[in-house]
């Protein structure tokens, strides 16, 4: 099994409890080296050849799903990199690294009513546990999906007429490029609360995201690859909240501060 | 046979035998196509070291694939790995040169942090001949004149690197040692280590064989200090004797500084040669003993994007002097200033953009002095895949 970890001083051999003589190997790069075709050549070939590689992280995630064709992975955080499509047609798994009631916990806590859900193919495994976390929360949770980019647009509009929050639950077409810009746009100029995957979302503009601690989504990955052994143990291939929070919630502050001074607050 | 030879022999064996049950080769590379608007180059010599090249101003204009690489790599071992690169230049109707940069096997061994390459070994001397030889690893399009039209780059041999990386906290330090075959005399002269003469008898690159011309083998090592991605510093060293009779020595030592805060990078290489004797720089300098020191900095930071993608803007600056050892001849000087854009479309595909400047000197004694002065535009596509 390989461990696939960006090479940071936290995630030692020694901090994830990976011998160098075990049955899980670390396998460490430098992000900015990734697209270094002797570096990348090399991972390739010792990641082909393992039993089975957990990625961590959003760089992991990205260069596993773009080079790693044939091989069995599982994502340990990073899944808003990876087309859903891709998960479902290499039969990929990963984890989330928070809690379906997370972003629903924010909600209740600012006293949002209804949270609308936008998903994209792949994550539909996921919407049963929003749904018992929103009703265990007394929040509504209003669920749509946008088969491809060009149904965004349509999805988000229904959801902004009846919703008080949007929270994006998918892959890249969601989470970058035209598809997060105009999600972002409308967030912004409806002053709905854009609830999003990745930091840096926030950073963009989006009302809140989670900040995954690498340190803790490593761990738990180091943990998944050492109970594979072969076929057993081997992480089933969808998708699954982590059942406890691996990092923290980070809500954009001048935003809030904004909208709580509007009258009538964010909506 | 002592302890732990048997036991390094024990666990090569084991370690050999437990490759992967299905290894497979991956392929990477890249392409590194030219375009150059304009070159003003002045070529002034003696006839008889001209060698037939032409005497006077040289304008070109044209498009070339300046090289073609494919990298292989397979695992061989639990912590082994074959690599290697074949590298294809000057594409024409045929391939004007044909190289195997490298292709060793790269192995862990049983001691915490070191490693042992054997085979065609890229020489850890400098940062710029590991880390910078390859046009997808610098921002710059060219690389430093001296370094890679008179030194060579990359400095590969055959034979075997040992090093050993250790760790605490945020500082890293490496230790490397090699022994390869090493240069030797120019492919015409045994006698002579350079000599003065255009096109090509100035490089040393062309005296790295595919097998060793004396019996010393050649050795050196480097040893780094780096903290965090963000600097790092080392010392460099080579000594090997380049006559067939084993007497006549070259020695080199470099040191390296590099920093990388933010976006920003500076790297600053130092380079020392001492040489003895050559007969072939004796026309030169007016001594068969020569030495040579200088040093290239260059410097790139962000420079705005372009559509959203990022630029960035570069500089380079490199001045070597070099001269016989009793003081007597004259100098060798190469001064160059390169400046240039790098624009990274995406992962893989990066445009670039450069205008450099050179003025290159040797004196001839008896004779008037080889100089090459001019300017070269380019524009650069690197492709990496």
């Amino acid at each position: 099994m390989a461990l696939f970890v960006e090479a940071r001083p936290e995630l030692s051999a020694a901090a994830l409890g990976v011998p160098e003589d075990g049955a899980v190997r670390l396998r460490r790069f430098e992000p900015r080296e990734l697209a270094d075709p002797i570096v990348s050549g090399r991972l390739l070939s010792r990641l082909q050849a393992a039993d089975g590689v957990v990625a961590v992280g959003g760089d992991a995630a990205a260069w596993a799903a773009r080079e790693l064709d044939g091989a069995r992975v599982h994502l340990a955080g990073g899944l808003s990199r990876v087309p859903g499509a891709t998960l479902k047609a290499r039969g990929w798994g990963g984890s989330l690294p928070f809690p379906a009631g997370a972003f629903l916990d924010l909600a209740r806590a600012e006293g949002w009513k209804r949270v609308g859900v936008l998903y994209t193919p792949g994550y539909e495994g996921l919407l049963p546990a929003v749904r018992a976390a929103a009703a265990a929360r007394g929040v509504a949770v209003v669920l749509r999906a946008a088969a491809g980019r060009q149904d965004i647009p349509a999805a988000a509009q229904a959801l902004a007429k009846e919703c008080e929050a949007l929270w994006l639950l998918g892959d890249p077409a969601l989470t970058a490029g035209a598809g997060f810009d105009y999600l972002l746009e409308l967030s912004l100029s409806r002053r709905l609360p854009l609830l999003a995957p990745d930091a840096e979302a926030v950073t963009a503009g989006a009302y809140a995201a989670w900040e995954p601690d690498l340190k803790a989504v490593a761990l738990r990955a180091a943990e998944v690859a050492k109970a594979a052994h072969g076929d057993a143990g081997w992480p089933p291939g969808r998708l699954v909240f982590d059942g406890a929070p691996a990092g923290r919630l980070r809500v954009n502050e001048v935003l809030k501060r904004r909208w709580s001074a509007t009258p009538g607050g964010s909506r | 046979m002592s302890s732990w030879a048997r036991r390094l022999g024990l666990v090569l064996a084991v370690g050999a035998a437990a490759a992967p049950a299905a290894a497979k080769v991956s392929f990477t590379g890249y392409g590194n196509f030219l375009f150059t608007p304009d070159a003003n180059l002045r070529i002034y010599a003696p006839t008889a070291l001209l060698a037939g090249a032409p005497e006077g101003t040289l304008r070109a204009r044209g498009f070339s694939v300046d090289s073609v690489g494919l990298f292989a790599a397979t695992p061989v071992g639990e912590d082994a790995d074959f690599v290697m690169d074949l590298n294809y230049r000057g594409l024409g109707a045929t391939v004007r040169e044909l190289r195997v940069q490298y292709a060793y096997l790269d192995t862990a061994l049983p001691w915490a942090g070191t490693r042992l390459q054997a085979g065609k070994v890229t020489l850890p001397f400098g940062y710029y001949n590991s880390r910078r030889f390859y046009p997808f690893q610098r921002v710059e399009l060219s690389a430093p004149i001296y370094q890679s039209g008179i030194l060579g780059l990359p400095i590969a041999d055959a034979g075997g690197v040992l090093s050993y990386r250790g760790e605490a906290g945020t500082l890293t330090f490496d230790a490397r040692v090699f022994g390869v075959n090493g240069y030797g005399s120019v492919p015409t002269s045994t006698a002579s280590f350079r000599n003065a003469s255009v096109p090509g008898g100035l490089a040393m690159s062309n005296n790295l064989g595919s097998g060793n011309n004396n019996k010393d083998v050649a050795v050196g090592g480097q040893v780094a200090l780096s903290g965090d991605a963000l600097w790092e510093t080392g010392v460099s060293y080579y000594r090997g004797a380049w006559d067939r009779s084993g007497e006549r020595l070259l020695q080199m030592t470099g040191t390296h500084v590099h920093l990388a805060p933010g976006k920003c990078d500076l790297l600053v290489e130092f380079l020392h040669i001492g040489v003895s004797g050559d007969d072939g720089m004796r026309a030169a300098f007016g001594d068969r003993n020569w030495s040579l020191d200088g040093a290239f900095a260059t410097f790139s930071g962000p420079a705005g994007t372009v559509y959203g993608r990022p630029l960035t803007g570069y500089g380079r600056g490199e001045l070597y002097d070099g001269s016989g050892s009793a003081g007597s001849g004259g100098h060798e000087l190469l001064r160059s200033a390169a400046a240039g854009l790098s624009l990274k479309a995406n992962d893989w595909i990066t445009w670039k953009g450069e205008y450099l400047w050179l003025d290159y000197r040797i004196p001839a004694t008896n004779a008037k002095a080889v100089q090459l002065i001019g300017y070269i535009g380019q524009l650069g596509l690197v492709v990496t895949f």
